[in-house]
């Protein structure tokens, strides 16, 4: 089965951590306070014998905090990447072989789950940035802030 | 990092070592990171001579790992000849201008030790941890190390598997004792320094400390083990190069002490599974910050992995299902079944090991450093109920080989021999190294305090006069050294166990600071531990010497100021060094151990354990070579009696007294002050044992009568800082009174004379106080008064007058979005 991405969103009245954090490091990068506006979103990457219905069970009792969050699955993640994005996105992702310890753990969680068939899963993050109009400060802040890139692949995709 | 899938047993081989000269012999070292010398690399040549055959790859990382300076503190351990050039007002330590060490580390830090030799100093130096006794039934272990490198490379992960590595550490001292405290000492450059002063690709200080912060916050919590102590530093000198102190206080059986492994005992290793994080770890930390580094280096905690294994362990030691036990740590597999068979043997089939995923080769499944592992000596005959325990618990546990008794490390992978060594030559073989070290005062200070390619100012960079005392005061409380560290702290969980009695931040609001942390291990009664540190790198720019002396008395001076281990108290040593090839840093490595040493048995501390972190190097743009300030962190614990007895350093009431304990001398230089002022006097502190030991005794009395309601330690900032913080502490106001003060009162505000302390109490124990306190040293400043200010008079003049509330606003502000 090809890779499944599972997006989990803060809900729209959730208090969003870690996009403050992040929203304060593009301001003291330069960025004006009225375009560093961010959102983020954790995702799962999941290798395995799935259906749909399997996949949104696994969101629903595993990876999501119902009271607070939300989520999509993204059926065929290859295709999502190379799908339409209405503002810059920053993807983060461990390098293979790099320790994973939320996917390890989220690997463990299939088992007791009761899938049967070898799964493998990874944890990244998504960042998205909607009113961004240069990107030259994003490109710093995905390379500097967001990500390592002796251990972390990055991903950026502007609007299109 | 990428996976091979070549097929692993085709990646063995033999390295061509015998018929190598000495230019490929040295090309063999660096090819393969191997960090060894010319001399040791003919070492191995002739053994291998002699055995009549080739090293194969394993052999030689196996040696490698087990020789490395992280493993095997070869600078430390070295014999040295000491020659002092020009002492240029610095204390000469020879008559005749050389002296030579058989081994330096053994004849200072360790000669303390067993001079004192306390009974109550139950392991020292000889197992993962120091252990001293707590009680009839247990011991407290103690150990605090370094993880500079990777947290430079990776602060999240290097910081994290920091503190993880050393609660390891509690868990193999002995049969493994159960983590109670942990504690975080960081030094980093400047939060402004600029990439333009920063090696290429260099991560930022700012979010270095963001990162390492995140880090040891997210694996401490996470393991359910309170982080209470710690410091945080700032210095442009650690701009590329930062450094990260991990320590963890364990609790455990005095019985579970003795281990070792017997020929036959199952090897199993435990935890986690092995991949290719952290390869070359140990011989990583032996060479200098350069580029080209590989992902391999870096490693990954994970925090719930080692909290499962933690708690399995625990209940596997008290049911006796194994007989000794180790962490996987620097050198892997290697180091630690290495050094559990060291009398034995041991027979390690590699195939065996629990990978992450296919295609390590057989040397990597060896030396790698992936954490959450911890090596085993199971009897057969506990096996199946350790195997049946770990399984309940989800942890897994793997037999890979047997304890044998012939002496030999002998490695198979697929029925294939990969190693075959002699433990004697691998532990023992070893050449010692014989270095020159040099003491020139003048070259020394004009190194560290003059600017080489980066500013090395105070880390604010902020200017004030002598003359402007309210300018300076407020300087000194923005300053990053001295500012509150409350951003930091909160991220930290202080009071998980149940344990906490002092805290990091105490006082009316919790916000005002404290001089060390007290907690119960044990719930059921009131004896408590007391663990402090002492750090100041600024003095090791002047002096290391001195700079040891200090360290000592501040982590001492800490104990004491909340009422802790007096009689009953060790000490930890932690140096952080530069190059290990210049005979100039090696002078200011020889002056601090014997400042170590001076100040160990004048105090009767003995030092339990101790880490040395050398290459601390790194390079500015221009090229320039920055050696990091030589850094001692010297970390203290004592055991209290009955922790109802603390005092901590908030003030507590009104119209109370102000004593200053301890003289105060005219010198400035290496204070922060000096900094600020752009000027050293020339002269240094010093301390003076006998004196400051008479005055620790007596103020220990007086808390023990209960006379003293408040008691800090001056340090960075001296009275004036000291002073703003107790009120800070207690929401009270203080007026300090310099009538009696003879000497020039400006300085006298901010010097930072060691051995001393502003103690606060109550008008109606004035008399008591003052008798047991008694002759020299004790000097009543000032009283705590209803207006919330602090101010400063004399003869009548008011030197400076300022709201609390604003000195604090200025105090808290530093940091605040760290």
């Amino acid at each position: 089965m090809k890779p499944v991405v599972i997006e989990i969103h803060p809900k729209k009245a959730a208090f969003d951590p870690l996009a403050r954090q992040v929203q304060s490091q593009l301001i003291e990068l330069g960025e004006p306070a009225a375009n560093a506006s961010v959102s983020t979103c954790r995702l799962y990457r999941l290798e395995g014998d799935f259906n749909v219905e399997q996949l949104e069970k696994i969101a629903e009792t595993i990876l999501v905090d119902p009271v607070v969050e939300t989520f999509t699955v993204q059926a065929d993640a290859a295709k999502a990447k190379k799908g339409k994005v209405k503002e810059w996105v920053v993807d983060v992702w461990p390098k293979t072989g790099v320790t994973d310890p939320v996917g390890e753990t989220v690997e463990t969680a299939l088992k007791d789950f009761g899938l049967k068939g070898p799964a493998r899963a990874s944890s990244g993050n998504r960042y998205q940035f909607p009113k961004i109009k240069d990107p030259k400060n994003l490109k710093i802040l995905a390379k500097k802030f967001l990500a390592n890139e002796l251990i972390h692949d990055i991903d950026i995709r502007k609007p299109n | 990092m990428t996976l091979t899938s070549e097929n692993p047993t085709k990646t063995l081989s033999t390295v061509p070592l015998r018929n190598a000269g000495a230019e490929a012999l040295q090309k063999i070292s660096q090819d393969g990171l191997l960090s060894l010398t010319l001399e040791e690399m003919r070492v191995i040549q002739n053994y291998f001579l002699q055995i009549g055959r080739d090293p194969t790859d394993v052999e030689l990382e196996t040696l490698a790992q087990t020789w490395s300076e992280h493993c095997n503190h070869k600078t430390f351990r070295a014999a040295y000849t000491y020659r002092e050039d020009n002492a240029y007002g610095t204390r000469p330590l020879t008559d005749s201008g050389t002296k030579e060490y058989a081994n330096l580390l053994k004849e200072t830090i360790m000669k303390a030790t067993e001079t004192l030799s306390p009974q109550w100093c139950l392991s020292v130096f000889k197992d993962n941890a120091g252990v001293i006794s707590f009680d009839e039934k247990d011991g407290v272990s103690f150990k605090v190390e370094t993880h500079n490198h990777p947290s430079a490379l990776e602060p999240y992960g290097g910081a994290g598997t920091g503190i993880g590595g050393v609660i390891r550490d509690i868990l193999g001292c002995g049969l493994g004792g159960k983590p109670v405290l942990n504690t975080d000492v960081f030094c980093f450059g400047n939060l402004d320094m600029s990439p333009k002063d920063l090696p290429a690709g260099a991560i930022v200080p700012r979010r270095i400390a963001r990162g390492v912060i995140s880090g040891v916050r997210d694996y401490g919590n996470r393991m359910g083990i309170p982080t209470a102590n710690g410091a945080v530093y700032f210095d442009a000198g650690y701009g590329g190069n930062p450094l990260v102190f991990c320590g963890t206080v364990g609790i455990m059986p005095i019985r579970a002490l003795a281990k070792h492994a017997q020929a036959g005992d199952l090897i199993v290793v435990v935890g986690g599974r092995t991949g290719r994080d952290g390869i070359h770890g140990a011989t990583f930390s032996s060479a200098p910050l350069e580029k080209g580094i590989t992902s391999n280096v870096v490693q990954i905690g994970h925090a719930i992995m080692e909290k499962k294994t933690m708690d399995v362990l625990l209940v596997a030691r008290d049911k006796g299902l194994y007989r000794s036990i180790t962490d996987c740590g620097a050198g892997g597999l290697s180091s630690a079944a290495g050094e559990l068979g060291q009398d034995t043997g041991i027979d390690v089939a590699l195939d065996t090991v629990p990978l992450k995923y296919p295609g390590l080769k057989a040397w990597e499944i060896w030396v790698s450093e992936s954490q959450e592992r911890m090596v085993l000596a199971v009897p057969p005959e506990k096996w199946n109920l350790l195997s049946m325990l770990f399984s309940q618990e989800d942890v897994e546990a793997v037999s890979i080989g047997r304890f044998t008794d012939d002496k030999k490390l002998r490695l198979t992978y697929n029925a294939d021999v990969v190693a075959d060594l002699d433990m004697a030559f691998l532990h023992d073989g070893l050449p010692q190294l014989h270095l020159n070290a040099v003491w020139d005062a003048k070259e020394h200070q004009s190194r560290y305090t003059s600017d080489a390619g980066v500013t090395i100012t105070g880390p604010s960079g902020e200017k004030t006069r002598r003359t402007d005392i309210a300018g300076t005061w407020t300087a000194l409380l923005r300053h990053p050294i001295i500012a509150s560290k409350e951003s930091v702290i909160r991220q930290y969980d202080h009071e998980v166990q149940g344990g906490s009695v002092v805290k990091p931040l105490m006082g009316v609001f919790h916000d005002g600071p404290s001089d060390a942390c007290v907690f119960r291990p044990k719930l059921n009664g009131w004896k408590g531990v007391a663990v402090s540190n002492g750090l100041n790198p600024e003095m090791g720019k002047w002096d290391p010497y001195v700079m040891a002396k200090v360290a000592v008395d501040e982590a001492y001076r800490n104990l004491i100021s909340v009422g802790g281990g007096l009689t009953h108290a060790a000490i930890l040593d932690n140096f952080c060094w530069g190059d290990s090839k210049n005979a100039g840093d090696l002078g200011g490595l020889v002056r601090a151990a014997e400042g170590c040493l001076e100040a160990a048995l004048a105090y009767e501390l003995p030092f339990i354990s101790g880490k040395d972190s050398f290459n601390n190097t790194w390079k500015s743009p221009d090229g320039y070579l920055h050696s990091i300030p030589p850094t001692l962190l010297v970390s203290a614990i004592g055991v209290v009696e009955d922790v109802r007895q603390c005092v901590t350093s908030g003030l507590k009431t009104q119209k109370s007294l102000l004593y200053l304990i301890g003289d105060t001398g005219t010198e400035l230089t290496g204070s922060l002050v000096s900094s600020l002022w752009g000027e050293a006097s020339g002269k240094f502190p010093d301390v003076n044992f006998v004196n400051a030991k008479a005055l620790y005794k007596k103020l220990q009395m007086a808390m023990k009568y209960r006379l003293v309601l408040a008691c800090h330690d001056l340090s960075e900032g001296g009275l004036a800082v000291a002073a703003s913080e107790m009120a800070f502490g207690g929401e009270v106001g203080v007026g300090l009174d310099l009538s009696g003060v003879t000497q020039d009162p400006v300085p006298f505000l901010f010097a930072e004379t060691p051995s001393r302390f502003l103690v606060e109490v109550e008008p109606t124990r004035k008399g008591e106080f003052e008798t047991i306190m008694g002759g020299r040293g004790v000097q009543l400043i000032g009283e705590t008064v209803r207006e919330p200010v602090v101010f400063v008079f004399r003869n009548g003049e008011t030197l400076f007058k300022e709201k609390v509330e604003l000195l604090k606003n200025a105090w808290k502000g530093t940091l605040k979005g760290l």
